[in-house]
């Protein structure tokens, strides 16, 4: 290469001193280690000359934190006291030898493509495959809600679509996490209250997913204050493709093309940006805009081509634009990209920056050459643009041209293997657990049916109605469990949501998620527990297998460089293991989102380490499953599981503003027997609900809403009342069960020795009626409980 | 030829979210708050074919009705038009700009952009209206306001 | 009276496509379900000729965000179609044994065209944003008008669909009010579970006047609706279909069974 560029500039690394190094990559943007620059300039050491800006911007993208993960596949030294000793565990790589070993180890057969692709793929049926997919996309929304949320549904959305040949999306689930939304603390410049941020959020991923005709069936949303400067928005989408479209086949001399919107300079850094931190300065290229109909445009020609057997491979162009796309095709063999000939939104883009952008709703596509004219045509008859931009070489190199010049040259194998290892040394030390106080009378000069308001109007417990009706769950036509039920005005939700995707058998998909914010601020490993449960439970719940759920994590932190974040990363990711391990529960796929953190005043603000769980599990029969409202009178109500004292990080303790007693944890033996013994009792169940935040007199109530079917239970049995109805031990259900099957559900449950309590019967009156030890402690119409919970959003 | 439009919604109602939000957080002197659609068309186009376009395009003719660069008066209300930065995707204005293509008129070399027209009652100050409009209805990243005079 | 024509072949539907329409791939099935040969076309297939509307006895404009509902919801469809197709549809529509469906977006389009309420390509009423400002995704109940000229009249008494759209509400001026309830051109109002046609939100879940969520042109042969019955033709798409003592009639596969029946 020459060492004066026209289209480019030739950055001076190999005489650069430490400092320079340094500066190169503050300058840049680049979020790159000094070790890596390091790194970086002997490898052009080597080749005895300095990288233009194009090659120094590519390996930037290439090893951010985004899309390497190199904090989550870093070498990791843990110290922890165990007794009297110090012990040391060493990881290689924390996600390897823990998620993916938990994978690996459980070898389920109905895994496909797990860790590799875009997404997670398992098998549905003879014939086909189903993939899920989960991503965060938070720095974005925080300086733009709109914008940012909406490109988040519009990127994950991308990501089914490139996965495989091309898999069609059929379901989206989101979970938000907001801040406190009555706040009226002043909040620093360029915070936006967190009532706009849900707003914008809300309109965001409503308008794309709507336009692009995908139903969101699920989903949940958490509100704390510790989100008010940086709320979390986890987008994911649920596609389907056919078994034989599960692998690409790329080999030398196809040619690579670009499909779907041109290219600006919208969103450069945006891999490299994700991992810093929020602040005032931040360029205006970072937020992007989404536009969902040319997304559709592309969808609904790439299926087409797809089922022509026109290409041979697709990915999505996300972060890191083209140079992430490309570079990831054609990793085991090499590619030439010829950037003049990527079509644009406006003149006046340097080279890099057409090779970096992240302008939304664009594919890259590899076909043959024979094909090229075909699939070209397909595109235009649709006014989808689609343009061949270079091809697939056996140099094992990336080399980009811009006209006449060659603006980067680099070995495949040291961008993307040539990163220096991320080493960490931390030691953990164990909270001492404060002692419990027993003493929860009602003496807090509140009744019960008080308390009981209070938590179904909780943020965190009342109807998310005004969001879940703003989102098209029924296009498609798939879905036989809907996010909300009534017959009245009056809806019960559901614990998770089921698809039923393919007319001519009556297989389905169930789609659920497990998240908790209150948890991780005192125990990270309960909290991952419990995470995982409740995705679980939700799947049982409804008539789901524990032989067929599998997992997806995605883990967002605060400041990783604090030393506490760092190890709390490694408690979950052991704790998830184990879990996995111990349920048969596979992980498929998983994203991370670290450094959620803002700058106030020079010091940073971290949220709470949040680890989101979204769980997919197969069903053979769509008519066999069960929904969580009330059938009829005079039926059985029991409670299955243990209820613990277990109430701190609870919705009962938010409200009381208590924090001792403990986090609920996971009583493995137990809880995979409850979910084993509830595949045999099943046939008999009319209505199930699982217990979570709010504890089960939240989800006894919420399951008189939907037919607006009464309950009377007698409580005499429990020790302490409050504790009983509001701790939110795990994997724990309320079943209705008819009188005839009385004997059966009971002996099969004894037989199991799973542990269970009668409560009482639905009854035909309106009422929640609750009685302990002689008194009624409750007597209150379901429509005065239904008023608080349907409003407790207040939007 | 710069023409700025204007669609008003025969019903014009009154944004009630944003009103009790603005008075939630201390704005109390604000009576009312509403928002309509705008936008700034340039180009060797005349006013008749504008016309034509507001009528066959842009307006609803059963609930809206359009005014072309009309005189504002201000006296007891404040009108701010908020706009996108450049190179931000203004969708809106894409779409009408294709769909301005499918009204077999000759010569659109156009210029199209679209916006937010936010008018509050009573008058208040520059700074307040500044504060009201970056809370409330824009995101200084990517759109930029003008206070009407 | 039922005028059944003894057909030897199937009759043929088109689904007219549009960037940005997202319900096609499920009214083809419910369309091929209930008995008819399909085809999908995009528009530019019709407005280059390769399609022509003379080969069909159905034409499905149907659900999505066409254009992506910029400016207003179905506006720039309208456009298009106005201003390249007008012939072709003109004619299609003179062919008295033709019917045109518009299912949602479908509604928004052929109101705008000014097909809907009378056949004179000028706009008289209006489909626009709901009263409660935000997009309304529920189950709603529909009183079907038994006067009403189109073969849907036959429907049961009270049918339920799914709703989900933005701007859904209908609104008229009252001259047009008078003519459209004159010729009973009203097909579909949102009730309750009696029958009640004066309920308000969220039984109407838009604040259309006069609750209307389907109406006809005089002769019944263009047919437009908000609700979706395409997603409706197994009794398992129906939210309470696990309570077993309750007798689940998918309507929206009896809706296109009865257009059926008069092509």
């Amino acid at each position: 290469m020459k060492s004066s560029k026209k289209y480019c500039k030739v950055i001076n690394l190999i005489s650069a001193t430490d400092d320079k190094l340094v500066e190169i990559s503050d300058k840049g943007l680049l979020s790159l280690t000094l070790k890596e620059m390091q790194t970086i300039k002997k490898y052009f050491v080597t080749l005895k000359r300095n990288p233009t800006d194009c090659e120094l911007e590519t390996i930037a993208q290439t090893w951010s934190e985004h899309c390497k993960h190199k904090t989550l596949t870093a070498k990791i030294k843990l110290k922890y006291k165990k007794g009297r000793k110090f012990v040391t565990k060493v990881y290689d790589n924390l996600l390897k030898d823990t998620i993916f070993y938990a994978t690996k180890k459980i070898n389920h057969k109905l895994c496909l493509s797990v860790f590799e692709d875009n997404a997670g793929i398992i098998k549905f049926d003879e014939t086909d495959a189903v993939a899920f997919k989960v991503e965060t996309h938070n720095h974005p929304t925080a300086l733009e809600p709109y914008g940012g949320s909406s490109t988040g549904v519009g990127g994950v959305i991308r990501d089914i679509i490139g996965c495989g040949l091309g898999a069609k999306p059929i379901a989206n689930t989101d979970v938000f996490c907001f801040g406190d939304i009555s706040t009226v603390e002043q909040l620093p410049e360029g915070v936006f209250h967190p009532k706009r941020i849900l707003k914008g959020v809300v309109n965001g991923v409503r308008d794309y997913g709507n336009r692009m005709g995908i139903p969101t069936v699920n989903g949940s949303i958490v509100f704390n204050k510790r989100y008010n400067y940086n709320p979390l928005v986890y987008c994911g989408c649920i596609g389907i493709l056919p078994q034989d479209k599960v692998y690409k086949k790329i080999s030398p001399e196809q040619l690579i093309i670009l499909v779907g919107g041109r290219t600006g300079r919208d969103g450069i850094h945006g891999a490299t940006f994700s991992s810093a931190a929020l602040h005032n300065d931040l360029p205006t290229s970072v937020v992007q805009i989404g536009d969902a109909i040319t997304e559709k445009m592309f969808l609904d020609v790439l299926l087409k081509a797809r089922d022509l057997n026109l290409y041979n491979a697709i990915t999505d162009c996300g972060a890191g634009g083209l140079s992430s796309a490309c570079g990831e095709l054609a990793m085991n063999y090499g590619c030439k990209i010829f950037l003049e000939k990527v079509p644009l939104k406006y003149l006046g883009l340097k080279p890099w920056e057409i090779w970096l952008s992240e302008s939304q709703e664009r594919m890259v596509v590899i076909v043959s050459k024979e094909l090229k004219d075909e699939f070209i045509d397909i595109c235009k008859k649709e006014d989808v643009e689609a343009t061949v931009i270079g091809e697939i070489t056996n140099t094992k190199k990336l080399e980009v041209f811009f006209r006449e010049e060659k603006v980067c040259d680099i070995d495949m194998q040291f961008l993307h293997k040539g990163n220096p290892k991320f080493e960490f040394d931390i030691e953990i030390k164990f909270q001492k657990i404060k002692k419990y106080d027993k003493n929860l009378e009602i003496s807090f000069g509140k009744s019960l049916v008080e308390i009981i308001k209070k938590v179904l109007s909780h943020p965190n417990v009342c109807s998310k109605e005004y969001v879940i009706q703003q989102y098209d769950y029924e296009v498609q036509g798939n879905t036989v469990l809907k996010p909300l039920i009534s017959y009245t005005q009056q809806y019960s939700p559901q614990d998770s949501a089921i698809l039923w995707p393919k007319k001519d058998s009556y297989k389905g998909i169930v789609i659920s998620c497990g998240i908790n914010s209150f948890y991780g601020e005192y125990d990270i490993c309960s909290m991952t527990e419990s995470v995982i449960d409740e995705s679980i439970r939700n799947i049982i719940s409804v008539g789901g297998n524990l032989e067929k759920i599998f997992l997806l994590d995605n883990f967002c932190w605060g400041e990783i460089q604090n030393d506490g974040q760092l190890s709390n990363l490694v408690l979950s990711c052991e704790t998830a293991k184990n879990v996995a391990i111990y349920f048969g529960t596979p992980f498929i796929s998983g994203k991370d989102s670290l450094n959620n953190y803002f700058l106030l005043k020079e010091k940073k603000v971290s949220i709470v380490p949040t680890l989101l769980i979204s769980a997919i599990g197969i069903v053979d029969d769509i008519r066999k499953t069960i929904s969580s409202e009330f059938k009829s009178f005079s039926n059985n109500v029991y409670i299955i599981g243990e209820t613990k004292d277990e109430l701190k990080g609870s919705v009962l303790y938010d409200i009381l503003k208590k924090n001792d007693s403990k986090v609920p944890s996971l009583d493995y033996k137990n809880a995979k027997k409850i979910y084993k013994t509830f595949d045999k009792i099943k046939p008999y169940i009319l209505s199930a609900h699982d217990c979570s935040d709010g504890g089960m007199i939240t989800s006894l109530i919420e399951m008189t809403f939907g037919r607006n079917i009464g309950v009377e239970i007698n409580l005499s049995k429990v020790d302490i009342l409050l504790e009983f109805c509001f701790s939110e031990s795990n994997s724990r259900f309320i079943v209705e069960i008819s009188p005839d099957n009385k004997e059966i559900f009971e002996n099969l449950l004894n037989r199991e020795k799973v542990k269970f309590m009668y409560l009482g019967k639905t009854t035909m009156k309106p009422y929640v009626i609750i009685k302990y030890k002689n008194e009624i402690v409750c007597n209150e119409e379901i429509k005065n409980f239904y008023n608080l919970w349907s409003k407790g959003l207040n939007l | 030829m710069k023409y700025f439009i204007k669609i008003v919604n025969n019903n014009n109602l009154v944004d009630m979210f944003s009103l009790n939000e603005i008075h939630l957080q201390g704005f109390t002197k604000v009576q009312s708050v509403s928002k309509l659609k705008i936008y700034k068309i340039l180009g060797k186009i005349s006013k008749k074919e504008i016309e034509y376009i507001c009528e066959k395009l842009l307006v609803d003719p059963i609930i809206e009705r359009y005014y072309i660069n009309k005189k504002e008066y201000l006296k007891n209300i404040t009108r701010i038009n908020i706009w996108f930065k450049p190179l931000v995707l203004d969708i809106v204005a894409q779409n009408v700009y294709k769909a301005i293509g499918y009204l077999n008129m000759k010569n659109y070399n156009l210029e199209v952009y679209s916006g937010t027209q936010v008018t509050i009652v009573p008058k208040i100050n520059k700074k307040i209206a500044e504060q009201i409009i970056k809370k409330f209805f824009m995101n200084e990243l990517i759109q930029t306001y003008e206070i009407l005079k | 009276m039922l005028n059944v024509l003894l057909k030897k072949t199937k009759p043929v539907a088109l689904v007219l496509r549009a960037p940005g329409t997202n319900c096609d791939f499920e009214t083809l099935q419910a369309l091929k379900i209930t008995g008819f040969e399909v085809l999908s076309a995009h528009i530019n297939d019709l407005i280059s000729k390769k399609v022509s509307l003379s080969g069909f006895n159905l034409l499905v404009i149907p659900g999505g965000f066409s254009f992506g509902d910029y400016i207003s919801a179905g506006k720039i469809f309208a456009v298009e179609i106005l201003f390249k197709l007008k012939e072709e549809l003109t004619k299609f529509f003179l062919d008295k044994n033709r019917i045109i469906l518009g299912i949602c977006n479908g509604f928004q389009v052929l109101v705008k065209i000014g097909l809907l309420p009378d056949e004179t390509f000028v706009q008289k009423v209006t489909l626009t944003e709901n009263d409660s400002g935000r997009f309304e995704c529920r189950w709603v109940y529909l009183k079907v008008n038994k006067k009403n000229p189109s073969i849907l009249k036959y429907l049961p008494d009270i049918i339920q669909i799914p709703v989900a759209h933005g701007e859904g509400k209908f609104f008229m001026s009252k001259d047009v009010e008078k003519d459209i309830i004159n010729n009973e051109q009203i097909l579909f109002q949102y009730c309750d579970e009696d029958g009640n046609t004066s309920c308000g939100y969220p039984l109407n879940p838009n604040g259309s006047l006069k609750n209307i969520a389907g109406i006809t042109d005089k002769t019944g042969k263009i047919i437009a609706l908000m609700p979706h019955p395409e997603r409706f033709m197994y009794k398992e798409q129906f939210p309470c279909f696990r309570s077993y003592e309750i007798n689940i009639i998918p309507f929206g596969k009896l809706f296109f069974e009865t257009i059926r029946k008069i092509l």
